[in-house]
């Protein structure tokens, strides 16, 4: 009961603030044994980046429990509940190297910085290997494709092994009615738990995660590249809905869209998904400047 | 196949050594066959662009492809394979200008001029010479860019100071359209010139392409090919340093069944393509997509149908239509896209799904789609679906033609039209791939799949056992294997289980494609030295328990005293054939012809049991002993010599026969100006298909060129493999060979006893003087085995040739023959030993030969013949030539010497023909007509039908000026054979100016074409058709042609379950078409036009 309250509470301070500038809400708690632990809301023009690390040397991740640390994104879902992509933990990288581990669970960023150009929001986190390298995210929202999210991972010093999206469609929840479901065009797969993992090499750059039985009318859109990917793996792992990409070895940058749908009966929003929306995203994605400056973009 | 002698005697008489082939088809790229395609250039342009495409030869084609949409000046440089610059084996070098050197010597040639840009098309750089290597990258250091190609993954050069300036490509290559979103691109700066890299990441095929993508085939990949082909024009461009946005540019808009669909008004839900061209040489391909009202349809059909059946299907909406519709429901074949079927159904608004149900439709091929096109109230398209279905066909036509692999993802629609429709070689041999899936794309390509299923081989293994191969199966199966290892006896229940899982993974989906026949393997064989493992010893001694039935059978054939199976020891052949027991030296070989026979049989058997009426066999095979390994088989392939190819043909007729021919550089007939190998065989009756190996392009075996054309050496045989292919084969398969009551016994157990003593002679000795002789006469032979006895009722003359081991069955048979009236003619020594080489000491055919034992028989010397016509022979007594005696209404004629050495020295040429004919005279089996002025190496077979004689002869291509006369013993009216009509002739002079076969049909009355009526047709209708009776043997064949006079469809055919059954597509024009009947015996045809609505 306390966890849904607290949901609820961070549901309505960011529905309050989304339709301001981005900005930082940070806080910092020492802990009692050296540790301190960061927390960052991170407003962007639509949603927020749930940034919360637990450090000691600044460098490496120390989470002990359950809250110390999150790297979530709440964008997109309805507002009365917490589905959407992961408010705890919705992106991750991993490195397979004497085990695998997952940067972004195991280090604490070198950098967070949030800027609007021109309307555009703009969040660069950057994180360091686990062993060597850095890995870049840039996070950008148009005020022209407001419901969507696009994201650049630039990766150096290492070969990335999984970049995996996590999402809660439409909430957190578990009822037993409810089939969780990853569609790509090609095929529409039940991804519930007690179904085999379904792997594809993917071969479009749409993929879809949503609900049959209950829960039916919301769900997230993601956009990716499929030339950078061996295999994609859907999975429903407790309440949630993963997309584990396996990615060429050798690829150092990654671009993504993230967007979702809500009140809408699935079949209608895929539809149009697959049809002329998705395409004028993936289009509009193929043409940013991900390097947008804000002194190149005053002129 | 590969027998070595035929291949040396063959590669001798036909192949002049010392001339290379034309390696044009290995070497050179034009751009002679065009493929459909649209245009990317509006205009030609001024000066095109110039680069070096240096490619992995079996791709070459894509580098046409690409050109075909944009032409350009591309100078292309061949290497051999993807790690190999160049081949030098026995093959590749009878091939003028493809050694090591003379490539060297090409590229330095070719690299000395100058090019706007380079192409590395799925090779390794490295294997460039050195100097090659070193002036391209020299060039791109002043500013050339380098493209670098492979199918999968990035291969990047193994210098990495290459690679230290990564270079971003511009959007025009990113985000054009490309086959699908796998390709992977990475640029970098090099001094002043780039280096690009694409990895199509789209798999490999089992032969590769170079520059485009193996795209799994569908009815989309045309669409894809377009893009990937278009694709790689622009990053050309780009490579040269040209502008890549369209100025004024031209719209064109596809669908993703590459139909231009720019005039349409309202697009249907579905994914595009945008191409649009400028008038500067640049252009775009941009996918768009359009939203369907309907969502996902969902269209539920059966994957395979039985084309006899009604075909029921659903389509189901994602998203129910707001507003009424119509649904047209069509069937089109693939590849061709004919539509044979189409019928609108009514579609009310809120609809959850459509049914319907196709009736009496018409398919052609193998495979087609059910497509749904859905339409508004205003007209126009709102969403199309469409469904693949199988039609699995497993019929095998009357003369069928196989090649080894073709049409495959990696060719698509490019090797197809050449292969499949132009050729006529629709069944294609190949391994099957994971789930079949090769299978799959051959269907779609209307091309049958004969799946290499496994091989047999059963060699000595260190122990002594059997050991086979099992390389080709997944790690699973190897892992079993490895349990078996070294003794791998077929009656071993846990060899049985590996054969099983084999056949469980072989078989993979294969039945819904419609597999004509199953191949267990080329060139599979045995050794009489295995079958010594630890497990024989108790098969062995069931093999004996079966083979004697009981112990006192088996005591008195080896003259021993043993009281169960059980205490018989496994001798070595050597221990068995020094000790002189003959019967244990037998036992082992016939232990493992068992072997190897069961093998064969027991793998049928698993086959069965995933497709039931399944067509089995092996090809080009060691055939053990041969009646009993072929006996439960449907499909054998000799392992061609003289005498297994007759005996195939007179104890296999049943049987799909088919022997490899074709590309053979070397060997099996060369490259000859004519058709050898194949018009021999069919003339002999030994096959009943044309087999072609190969027919991949860029191996040195190919009937294609590296640009999809027809090789030049191919194109010269098409005369003469379309007349076989349009009738000519089926005349000769169809009607029987010319039977007079001419037989030749054939012991296996002789020809065995060969390897024991000089006393037995080999069986083969004599048959071969009588088969050749037969071939220069003309007349006409079976085989009696001990199987097959029951054809000495229609024999008068019987040919016993070092007939030394036969059994008391056989023997009883030969003596009441003779009884009854029949003639035995033998030579030296007959019946000596028993079938299982047991020695008698009484001669069972004493009453006809005397009393000829293993002890009195002398081993033959050779020695002077007192018979006319004859010099000499091997001889094994003194004494007259022949001894003659009555033996009831019969004769039986024991020749004192050897058939075949007699053969071999009689003068003047001809004496032993002679000899054979005045017998063959005197006891009333003379052949039909009199064949004259032969060579040694004439054939001239003739067959039989109720209405004509069939009459065919065959010179060597070295003696094609040689003409032959026939005498026909008779006044005849006679034809060409699909030709014309002679006249009334008592006498043949055949000349052979275009082809080494010559044949025709003489007939006792003359004849007339063929009568046939044909009604008015409407299109998606079959055509009502009225044929003349049909006999089996009198072929005909039937073509229509459209309204342009192409063409559109044949069938050859002599008995009503072939019969011919058209109809008209919907794809094609209706207006004045026209039918065309003729009689292949006579060439005799009929045309009659019919209007098509």
């Amino acid at each position: 009961m306390k966890k849904t309250a607290l949901f609820l509470a961070i549901s309505v301070a960011a529905a309050a603030l989304s339709a301001a500038q981005p900005q930082i809400v940070a806080k910092e708690k020492k802990l009692d044994d050296g540790r301190t632990t960061y927390s960052k809301r991170i407003f962007l023009n639509e949603g927020s980046v749930e940034l919360v690390y637990t450090t000691r040397d600044g460098v490496k991740m120390e989470r002990k429990k359950y809250g110390e640390a999150f790297f979530g994104f709440r964008n997109g879902g309805l507002p009365q509940f917490n589905g959407g992509w992961s408010q705890w933990d919705f992106f991750r990288c991993f490195e397979y190297k004497n085990g695998v581990h997952n940067v972004f669970a195991a280090r604490v960023p070198k950098s967070v910085d949030l800027k609007q150009v021109n309307g555009i929001a703009i969040l660069d986190l950057v994180y360091p290997g686990y062993y060597t390298g850095e890995v870049k995210i840039r996070m950008m929202q148009f005020p022209e494709y407001k419901d969507w999210t696009f994201i650049r991972v630039a990766i150096t010093g290492f070969d990335p092994w999984r970049l995996d999206f996590v999402a809660y469609p439409y909430k957190s929840d578990m009822p037993k009615e409810r089939q969780r479901f990853m569609r790509y065009p090609q095929k529409d797969v039940e991804i519930t738990q007690t179904k085999q993992r379904h792997n594809f090499v993917p071969e479009d750059p749409f993929i879809v995660l949503y609900n049959k039985k209950v829960q039916e009318t919301a769900g997230n859109f993601l956009i990716f590249e499929p030339e950078k990917v061996k295999t994609v793996e859907g999975v429903s792992y407790g309440a949630g809905s993963e997309i584990r990409m396996i990615v060429q070895k050798g690829v150092p940058v990654f671009h993504y869209a993230l967007g979702s749908f809500k009140n809408k009966p699935y079949a209608e929003a895929i539809n149009s998904f697959f049809g002329e929306e998705g395409d004028k995203v993936r289009k509009f994605m193929d043409g940013i400047n991900w390097d947008l400056k804000p002194a190149a973009a005053k002129k | 196949m590969k027998h070595l002698t035929s291949i040396l005697l063959a590669a001798a008489v036909c192949f002049p050594l010392a001339a290379k082939h034309d390696s044009a088809y290995l070497n050179k790229v034009s751009n002679d066959y065009v493929t459909p395609h649209y245009k990317f250039l509006n205009k030609p342009e001024e000066k095109p662009l110039k680069p070096l495409f240096i490619l992995m030869r079996s791709g070459a084609r894509d580098g046409v492809e690409i050109n075909q949409r944009m032409p350009m000046d591309i100078t292309y440089f061949m290497v051999e394979g993807t790690y190999r610059f160049a081949l030098e084996d026995m093959y590749e070098s009878t091939h003028e200008g493809l050694s090591a050197y003379e490539k060297e010597r090409e590229l330095s040639k070719v690299l000395a001029d100058d090019y706007d840009f380079f192409v590395i098309g799925q090779l390794k750089f490295n294997i460039l010479p050195e100097a090659g290597q070193y002036q391209i990258l020299k060039a791109v250091q002043n500013g050339k860019t380098m493209i670098v190609v492979n199918m999968q993954g990035l291969t990047k050069l193994p210098y990495k100071k290459l690679y230290l300036k990564p270079t971003q490509l511009p959007k025009e290559l990113r985000s054009f359209a490309k086959p699908n979103r796998r390709v992977l691109m990475q640029a970098y700066q090099l001094g002043k010139g780039k280096i690009i890299h694409v990895a199509w990441n789209m798999g490999r095929g089992p032969f590769d392409r170079s520059l485009l993508p193996m795209l799994p085939y569908s009815n989309k990949w045309k669409a894809q090919n377009e893009n990937a082909a278009a694709f790689f024009a622009l990053l050309c461009r780009y490579a040269a340093g040209k502008d890549l946005k369209p100025s004024n540019p031209k719209i064109r808009i596809r669908d993703v069944w590459n139909k231009d669909v720019t005039n349409m008004k309202n697009l249907p839900g579905g994914t595009y393509y945008r191409d649009i061209i400028g008038d500067n040489g640049a252009f775009f391909i941009d996918t768009f997509k359009k939203t369907s009202p309907v969502g996902r349809i969902t269209i539920n059909l059966p994957e395979t149908a039985d084309k006899s059946k009604p075909l029921s299907g659903s389509a189901q909406f994602e998203i129910v239509p707001k507003e009424n519709m119509t649904a047209t429901v069509e069937l089109y074949d693939s590849p061709h896209a004919r539509i044979w079927y189409r019928e609108k159904i009514k579609v009310p608004a809120g609809a959850e799904k459509v049914d319907f149900t196709l009736k009496n439709y018409y398919m052609p091929n193998i495979a087609g789609y059910v497509r749904l096109t859905f339409t508004g109230a205003d007209g126009s398209q709102k969403a199309i679906a469409d469904q693949v279905v199988f039609f699995p066909d497993d019929s095998v036509e009357d003369y069928f033609q196989m090649g080894w692999n073709g049409p495959s993802d990696s060719t698509g629609e490019l090797l197809a039209p050449q292969m499949t429709d132009r050729m006529g070689w629709n069944l294609v041999l190949a391994h099957p791939t994971d789930q079949g899936n090769n299978a799959r794309s051959f269907a779609l390509l209307n091309s049958k799949m004969v799946p290499y299923v496994v091989r047999i081989t059963h060699l000595k293994g260190p122990d002594g056992g059997i050991k086979g191969l099992w390389a080709w199966y997944p790690n699973e199966i190897k892992a079993m294997a490895k349990q078996i290892e070294g003794d791998e006896s077929i009656y071993r229940p846990e060899v049985r289980n590996v054969w099983k899982e084999v056949i469980k993974f072989r078989m993979q989906n294969l039945p819904k494609y419609g597999i004509p026949f199953y191949n267990l393997g080329d060139e599979n064989g045995f050794s009489y030295e295995a079958g010594y493992g630890k497990s024989d010893l108790k098969y062995f001694r069931i093999f004996l328990a079966e083979r004697y039935g009981n112990i006192k059978h088996y005591n008195y054939n080896h003259g021993t005293s043993y009281k169960s199976f059980d205490e018989v020891p496994h001798l070595t052949l050597a221990d068995a054939k020094n000790s002189r027991k003959f019967a244990a030296w037998r036992d082992h070989r016939a232990y493992m012809e068992k072997v190897y026979a069961d093998t064969h049989s027991f793998l049928r058997d698993e086959i069965r049991k995933y497709d039931p009426t399944a067509k089995v066999g092996a090809e080009g095979s060691v055939p053990g002993e041969l009646e009993l390994t072929m006996g439960p088989l449907e499909f054998w392939g000799p392992y061609s010599e003289l005498i297994g190819d007759e005996l195939l043909r007179s104890l296999g007729r049943e049987k799909i026969r088919s022997l490899w021919w074709g590309g053979y550089p070397g060997s099996h007939g060369g490259r000859p100006k004519y058709v050898g190998p194949l018009n021999k065989d069919l003339l002999l009756g030994s096959v009943n298909g044309n087999a072609w190996f190969a027919c991949f392009p860029g191996y040195n075996h190919s009937s294609f060129g590296i640009d999809f054309t027809i090789a030049k050496y191919v194109r010269n045989y098409m005369p003469e493999l379309d007349r076989l292919k349009d009738g000519v084969a089926q005349l000769l398969i169809r009607n029987p060979m010319e039977n007079t009551g001419n037989a030749i016994f054939w012991s296996h157990a002789s020809s065995e006893a060969t390897y024991l003593d000089k006393k037995f002679h080999a069986p083969q000795d004599g048959i071969a003087p009588l088969i050749y002789a037969a071939y220069r006469t003309g007349y006409g032979f079976e085989f009696v085995t001990e199987q097959t006895l029951d054809r000495l009722k229609n024999t008068k003359l019987l040919f016993l040739c070092g007939a030394s081991a036969l059994s008391q069955k056989e023997c009883n048979a030969i003596l009441n023959y003779v009884k009854n009236g029949g003639t035995v003619i033998a030579d030296i020594n007959p019946a000596l030993l028993n079938e299982k080489l047991r020695v008698n000491e009484k001669n069972p055919l004493q009453a006809l030969f005397g009393n000829i034992t293993e002890k009195n028989a002398k081993a033959a010397e050779f020695k002077p013949l007192n018979l006319p016509g004859f010099k000499a022979a091997r001889v094994p007594q003194t004494g007259k030539p022949f001894i003659v005696r009555k033996y009831g209404k019969g004769t039986a004629i024991l020749c004192n010497f050897s058939l075949a050495s007699a053969a071999n020295t009689a003068t003047p040429t001809g004496s032993f023909d002679k000899w054979l004919l005045s017998l063959m005279k005197q006891y009333g089996s003379a052949p039909t007509f009199t064949i004259r002025n032969v060579e040694d190496t004439t054939m001239a077979r003739v067959r039989h039908n109720d209405d004509f004689s069939l009459i065919g002869v065959m010179q060597q291509i070295q003696h094609m000026n040689k003409p032959v006369d026939v005498d026909l013993n008779g006044t005849y009216y006679v034809y060409e054979a699909d030709g014309k009509y002679l006249g009334r002739k008592n006498k043949l002079h055949i000349e052979f100016k275009n082809s080494p076969l010559q044949l025709f049909s003489v007939f006792k009355k003359p004849q007339t074409a063929p009568f046939f009526s044909v009604a008015n047709a409407a299109r998606g209708k079959r055509v009502k058709i009225t044929l003349p009776t049909m006999k089996n043997g009198r072929v005909y064949r039937l073509e229509m042609m459209n309204a342009d006079g192409k063409e559109v469809y044949q069938a050859v055919f002599d008995r009503k379950e072939i019969a011919p059954d058209c109809a008209i597509a919907y794809t094609e024009k209706p207006g004045k078409w026209s039918m065309k009947l003729t009689d292949i015996a006579t060439g005799l045809s009929t045309t009659k036009t019919f209007e098509v609505k």
